[in-house]
């Protein structure tokens, strides 16, 4: 039996109440869970605790074991008989499973990475790309700009080894690296494990930090904020790193024998296939689902380099070849160099289409479509008079249909693909107008920022969907797809008691944002960098935080970059990511991105974006800007208030450098969407409402 | 009971019905969209078969469509393409006896439009694999794209179908999706009753509609080479199809072994003539050649031309024709080998000939009846000369006319002009005497050819000799026309099998040589170990026909039996034997086919001729319908349950294990005796009867069980 944890990518997020917290969802747009302490769980009411401070968001984990007759795996439970491989030996054993220990190695590398310059630092950075903190140049200094707590470890069946903490102090016999006393808010912890058991499920809990940021800098006007992404002498408390496993069992037979002198001796076998952990933000709207989400740009990566689904994407004729061994890196690249779109496959149009053509809509909760930019110009209604009728969107060509009915449902198709943005068309504020396209005079779709609006070098001024959604869609524009429903093909959403191992690792990162990346939510593009995993989902774990050297605590130094001296070889994609390389692209602190992460004046006049003259700023004769938003989804602008109407998310924190510094502590005051007790699909009532806003403060 | 009862038996639906019924069923009341089919297998079976579920074929197309395709398996019903094939003469088969690819017995009960499942009636022909490839048996199935990568199996929202059904489904796809079962009536699917009722011998067993090669085929026994004037239709015309499939290849023939100049070729640059290896060159030449042949149709074999049948009509149209035309192309090939028109010929060529010339033909076509055409003209030339064409005043009608008359007959060329000096053939054509005269030679190097030490040509490939050039012969037009070469193919080394009468000419050499080694056991070449090249065998290794899978016939009847029930009593249709094979046979057999290993212990059988009531009882001694009795020796099983079971007809490719002791046996007994007696009684119908016997004389139970009964005869 081969053992997993899932999910692949868990995510915490911070939350500045000591003690409460509630489930990451996992399904997209999925509520979060609260945690009752007879391990039952219902869907929470409440995301701020008694005293108004926001809750964390916990990352569980589980672990599932595979073997022939499990390919869906099933998770791993108390009591459970597993056959597994004796490491001293490598003889057959059979075990009944005890306890899961489990080790988490959690770090912040913001504040010794580069500066985030938009798209700068993707392919690589260039050998003058500064430093954060660069007047910081003793590479045993730098290492302090590290928060490093070392890892931990926890198990559920000795009581006392339940909980542990990211914490200062709480690491004896490992050089802990924490920052100094900060302002507004010092560093002290990031986070904390909890071993828990749920029915008979021994499971992980990680808790990110509690959204302390500051600065160590002292003297007049300290602390300050002065860029949205780089903020030198700052520190927050986000992290990331492995999340590993051993399922202790005791031995009941091996090799068949039950003579053997180890039977009756507790034993345990390391899961082969470990996770990760991201700590992030709060998630004020969890129900409104991203443009693109997380788990869409990862599967975009799965799809198009690791041959996730090779009847979609990969190798003619399309005849269910495997997929590539992820392990076998010639083999990978000969197929990454041959693998290409199957034009006849068929997408779902319940499962695949309808869910990506109702984000738009369901955006109207977190921003105002009454006065943005001539409101909804798509009408993303999906109402009869509505461009997203799904009466006309979802009946796929069919035998005998009325040619009539065919032409208007395929231009109703059509419309809504002409309108989106395909690749290369990233600095497009609207398509190339031609009257014989049903697009006309259309804004592109997203209409949203992309990943480098701020500047016209390496510039992606506006979102587009991943190749691979834009792959589905055009499938579906053509006419190639299923409508389940009219198939009787059930589209089964998974109950909790049956999600698989891969349920769990998409629905975790469905909730996480897939773009822009400037620098991005959770994290930034290094999602999408295919170097990042070892198979689909899956990030790849450099080998001095494996499994086994975790679990046998070895300390290690995590690495620096560039032109500072590593430890070790160490601290390279290829070898694998080490605690922190996921987070420390983004924002130091986060507040000051995700303050300004609203919207943004695109200046769409530059067609040639600096090509020649890369300093230029485009011709000042036609200077037109637009301005688009960021990712509201995640960062509200406009929502509706449980006393009626609508009202800014964010009121009383500004748009600016100072603004950047309120949200640094304003963030827990603000208020969170829930469902509008009121409503009903008939009655006008919004469906979801601010709610827990502690306005006094603000 | 009479066969009557069968078709007032509640019968299965067709298959086709019952592929309706299982998927229906499966469907419940579920009512998916299907991309708008809805019930697809609903639909007009045409429809059905083509119809596309998301870009999927439900019925897959025929697997490996290939441009020799259409020959090989002709997909429309021959009666809208083709004329019947010509009715054989001299002597005529058994009426009734074959199956013609347009009507008669076989279709009783169905209509032609549906036979094969061609023309309307939905289905095509057979194709293996077809079913596995078709997206229906992979969705009921659940494999890809079924299985989740981009559907869920079939039936949507309804239910799986189990894996019994499927398989029955697969195999109506394999076998062309036919819309009712004639064709593939067999007699596991004869009621019952009737099968019982045939075991005692109170019912007839009718004369198999399969051809004897297809009984062999079906049997793993070795394979038929019959008499050209005995086969029957639909062996003519299985035979001409793939003979037409090799030429299809003919652009390839350099290169592609299946293509029948490929093989005309071999023989140009390695036959071996005027010494030892003359007659086991040529029987591995044609046993690789027939190899090739049943790649296509493994029921084909190469019939033989029995030169003396044919002595008289040759000597009677050489001298009418000499007196009247004084050409040399005055001999007369078998009928299967001559040249005719056919209506579709007219059609294809009406507008692209002359009006005249085309004219000139159609009166041909219906001249006479129709009569002269049937029985089919010897050359291309004669059939020229006898519409009343100038071959060679136009050049490009002639060649459309000659292209059309291959399509019609692929055993017939142009370069065909038999005949000759009427002297000459007067004194050299073989009399049936001659034959037996030198089937009399002890010395094989005299009987074949001699030694390389000491070679000569021997008796039977001096006559060999003279029916090749015979059956070349001189073209007329040689010296008169430009280009015209001076002889027929026949007449050359280099060229001769590239006539398809070659084959049938070799072929009864080789049958001549094989009845030789009958009668003179232990004679052979010289030199056992030499190499038949171009092939790595040896001369030893053609020294037993039945090694190589074949035997000659002049003519049989095979009466099929079910394997599965135990005969205490059996009784064949009685069929009627053209007197031109009763007069004219060396020897009549009854055989006894694939008897099984019995466990109730030994048995007899006795067989009697025209004995319809025959009993335990039925006097032997003093009766001529006696024929013989045997006896089988078997016993009790020692094993376990399945022990003395029928071993699998097929052996697993690597079992090197010697023959299985259960393989079913063959019984052959002698019959010459007593069809004599009955033919000079007056008797030309025949009926083979069988009575079990327990060791006591009593009638037994549980002892007979086999495959297959025939009556056959050789030259």
């Amino acid at each position: 039996m081969r053992f997993k944890i899932h999910p692949a990518i868990g995510i915490a997020r911070v939350g500045d109440s000591p003690d409460g917290f509630y489930l990451a969802p996992e399904q997209a747009g999925g509520m979060p869970n609260e945690l009752n302490p007879d391990g039952t769980e219902q869907p929470v009411t409440k995301f701020k605790d008694g005293q108004g401070r926001v809750k964390r968001q916990a990352a569980r984990f589980r672990v599932y074991g595979y073997d022939d007759d499990l390919k869906q795996g099933k998770e791993i439970q108390v009591g459970d008989q597993i056959t597994t491989v004796y490491w001293k030996t490598g003889q057959q054993v059979v075990g009944e499973v005890k306890d899961i220990q489990w080790t988490v190695y959690l770090a912040n590398k913001k504040a010794s990475w580069y500066e985030f310059q938009q798209l700068d630092g993707e392919h690589g950075y260039g050998p003058d790309h500064p430093l954060r903190n660069a007047d910081v140049t003793n590479p045993d200094e730098r290492q302090q700009l590290i928060i490093d707590p070392g890892p931990q470890t926890v198990s559920y069946t000795d009581k006392k080894q339940r909980v542990a903490h990211f914490a200062k102090g709480q690491n004896p016999g490992y050089t802990q690296s924490f920052p100094p006393p900060l302002k507004p808010n010092s560093v002290e912890t990031l986070g904390e494990l909890r071993a828990i058991q749920q029915g008979q499920s021994l499971r992980l809990l990680v808790l990110g930090g509690h959204g302390n940021s500051g600065s160590h800098k002292k003297g007049f006007g300290q602390p300050v904020i002065h860029h949205y992404a780089n903020n030198d002498g700052w520190f927050d408390d986000v992290s990331d790193g492995p999340v590993t496993a051993r399922v202790i069992y005791k031995v009941i037979s091996v090799d068949g024998r039950t003579t053997d002198p180890i039977v009756g001796n507790n034993s345990y076998s390391d899961v082969e296939v470990p996770a990760w952990c991201v700590v992030g933000y709060p998630r004020y709207a969890p129900m409104i689902v991203d443009i693109v989400t997380m788990d869409e740009v990862a599967y975009d990566v799965a799809v198009r380099y690791f041959g996730y689904d090779t009847y979609m994407y990969g190798t003619p004729p399309f005849s269910g070849q495997k997929p590539p061994d992820p392990a076998d890196a010639k083999a990978l690249g000969l197929w990454r160099k041959s693998a290409q779109w199957n034009t006849d496959y068929y997408p779902y149009f319940y499962r695949d289409i309808w869910p990506i053509l109702t984000r738009p809509q369901n955006y109207q909760y977190v921003f105002d479509f009454d006065t943005f930019a001539g409101g909804d110009p798509h009408d993303t209604s999906s109402g009869l008079e509505g461009n997203f009728d799904p009466s006309l969107l979802s009946v796929p060509p069919y035998e005998g249909e009325d040619p009539d009915e065919r032409a208007k449902r395929r231009t109703w198709r059509q419309r809504i693909w002409w309108a989106l943005r395909k690749p290369g068309q990233e600095n497009l504020y609207t398509f190339p107008p031609d009257p014989s396209l049903p697009n006309y005079l259309l804004v592109l779709m997203p209409f949203l920022c992309g990943d480098n609006p701020l500047s016209n070098t390496v510039p992606s001024k506006f979102l587009r969907l991943t190749d691979t959604q834009l792959f589905i869609l055009g499938q579906w524009a053509v006419g190639k797809f299923i409508n389940e429903r009219q198939e009787d093909i059930p589209t089964t959403v998974p109950e909790q008691s049956s999600l698989t191992g891969t349920d769990l690792d998409r629905g975790v990162l469905a909730n996480g944002l897939g773009g822009a990346f400037c620098p991005g939510g959770e994290v930034a593009w290094i999602i999408r960098n295919p170097a990042i995993y070892a198979e689909p989902f899956r990030i790849r774990h450099s080998p001095y935080f494996s499994p086994r050297v975790l679990a046998s605590w070895q300390p290690n130094p995590l690495s620096l970059p560039g032109p500072l001296a590593t430890p070790q070889d160490q601290g390279s994609m290829q070898v694998g990511l080490e605690p922190g390389d996921l987070t420390k692209y983004g924002a130091v602190p986060w507040q000051s991105d995700f303050n300004e992460c609203s919207n943004q004046p695109v200046d769409i006049t530059y067609a040639q974006w600096s090509v020649i003259e890369p300093q230029s700023v485009g011709d000042p004769a036609a200077d037109v800007t637009q301005t688009t938003y960021w990712w509201p989804s995640h960062r509200p602008m406009e929502v509706f208030t449980a006393q009626g109407g609508q009202a800014p998310w964010s009121q009383g924190i500004p748009q600016t450098n100072a603004g950047d510094l309120k949200m640094v502590t304003a963030w827990a005051d603000l208020g969170f969407l829930n469902v509008n007790p009121d409503y009903t699909p008939t009655n006008g009532q919004p469906q979801y409402v601010q709610v827990e806003r502690n306005d006094e403060n603000l | 009971m009479s066969d009557q009862t069968q078709d007032t038996q509640p019968q299965a639906a067709s298959r086709y019905e019952r592929v309706k019924q299982i998927l229906d069923a499966a469907q419940g009341s579920a009512t998916p969209s299907y991309q708008g089919l809805g019930r697809f297998w609903q639909l007009p079976l045409d429809t059905f078969m083509k119809a596309t579920l998301y870009n999927i074929r439900l019925i897959a197309e025929p697997v490996e469509p290939d441009p020799c395709d259409d020959i090989i398996n002709p997909t429309r019903s021959c009666c809208q393409d083709e004329e019947p094939p010509p009715q054989p003469e001299p002597p005529p088969t058994q009426e009734g006896g074959g199956h013609s690819c347009c009507g008669g017995d076989v279709m009783a009960g169905g209509g032609g439009e549906s036979h094969g499942g061609g023309g309307g009636g939905g289905g095509t022909k057979p194709s293996k694999g077809r079913g596995a490839a078709s997206g229906l048996i992979k969705g009921l199935k659940g494999e890809f794209p079924f299985d989740g990568t981009q559907f869920p199996p079939l039936m949507w929202g309804g239910q799986r179908v189990s894996a019994s059904d499927i398989i029955f489904i697969q195999s109506w796809i394999d076998d062309g999706c036919p819309a009712s079962d004639e064709t593939t009536l067999s007699l596991a699917r004869v009621a019952q009753p009737l099968v019982l009722a045939r075991a005692e011998g109170y019912e007839e067993h009718p004369l198999s509609t399969k051809s004897v090669n297809d009984f062999s085929y079906e049997t793993n026994k070795i394979k038929v080479r019959k008499n050209v004037e005995c086969l029957t239709p639909d062996e003519l015309e299985r035979f001409r199809r793939v003979i037409r499939a090799m030429k299809c290849y003919d652009d390839f023939h350099q290169y592609d072994q299946r293509s029948f100049r490929f093989w005309a070729d071999i023989h140009a640059n390695n036959c071996q003539h005027g010494w030892e290896q003359f007659l086991t060159w040529h029987r591995m030449y044609l046993y690789y050649f027939e190899q090739q042949m049943q790649d296509i149709d493994p029921t084909v074999t190469l019939p033989y031309w029995d030169w003396p049948m044919y002595r008289d009509n040759v000597l009677a149209s050489i001298q009418d024709t000499q007196q009247q035309t004084g050409s040399l192309d005055n001999g007369t090939v078998p009928r299967a080998y001559r040249c005719r028109v056919d209506r579709k010929m007219l059609d294809n060529l009406k507008g692209k000939i002359p009006d005249d010339t085309w004219m000139n033909l159609k009166a041909l076509f219906d001249k006479n009846g129709g009569k002269d055409n049937d029985r089919g003209f010897n050359s291309g030339l004669r059939l020229f000369n006898a519409a009343g064409i100038t071959y060679g005043a136009d050049p490009a009608g002639d060649k459309l006319i000659i292209a059309e008359l291959a399509r019609v007959n692929s055993l017939w060329i142009w370069n065909r002009w038999p005949g000759g000096n009427a002297n000459l053939i007067f004194e050299a054509w073989p009399t049936p005497e001659d034959i037996q005269n030198i089937l009399k030679i002890q010395n094989f190097f005299s009987f074949g050819s001699g030694p390389d030490s000491n070679h000569f040509f021997g008796a039977c490939e001096n006559i060999h000799n003279l029916i090749h050039n015979f059956s070349g012969g001189a073209n007329p037009n040689f010296g008169k026309l430009p280009g015209e070469p001076q002889y027929g193919y026949m007449q050359s080394a280099g060229t001769t099998a590239r006539d398809p009468i070659f084959w049938a000419h070799h072929s009864n050499v080789d049958r001549l040589y094989a009845e030789w080694q009958r009668l003179h056991p232990g004679g052979g070449p010289d030199d056992p170990e030499d190499v038949l090249a171009p092939w790595p065998n040896q001369v030893k290794d053609v020294e037993a026909i039945s090694d190589l899978g074949y035997e000659y016939m002049k003519s049989a009847y095979v009466f099929e039996t079910d394997g599965t029930v135990a005969l205490t009593r059996f009784k064949s249709a009685a069929t009627a034997v053209h007197p031109a094979v009763l007069q004219n046979h060396s020897r009549a057999e009854i055989r006894l086919h694939k008897v099984q290993y019995s466990t109730s212990g030994g048995a007899f059988v006795r067989v009697f001729l025209n004995e319809p009531d025959a009993t335990a009882d039925t006097p032997t001694r003093g009766n001529d319908h006696f024929v013989a009795q045997l006896a089988t020796f078997s016993g009790e099983c020692i094993g376990g349950p399945g022990h003395c079971d029928v071993p699998p007809e097929s052996r697993r490719k690597y079992d090197l294990r010697p023959r299985h002791r259960k393989t079913p046996g063959n019984f052959r007994i002698d019959a010459t005796e007593a069809v004599r007696r009955l033919a000079e009684q007056g008797e030309t119908n025949f009926q083979v009867n069988l009575v079990v016997l327990d060791i006591d004389g009593t009638p037994k139970p549980n002892a007979l069980w086999m495959k297959g009964v025939s009556l056959n005869f050789k030259d």
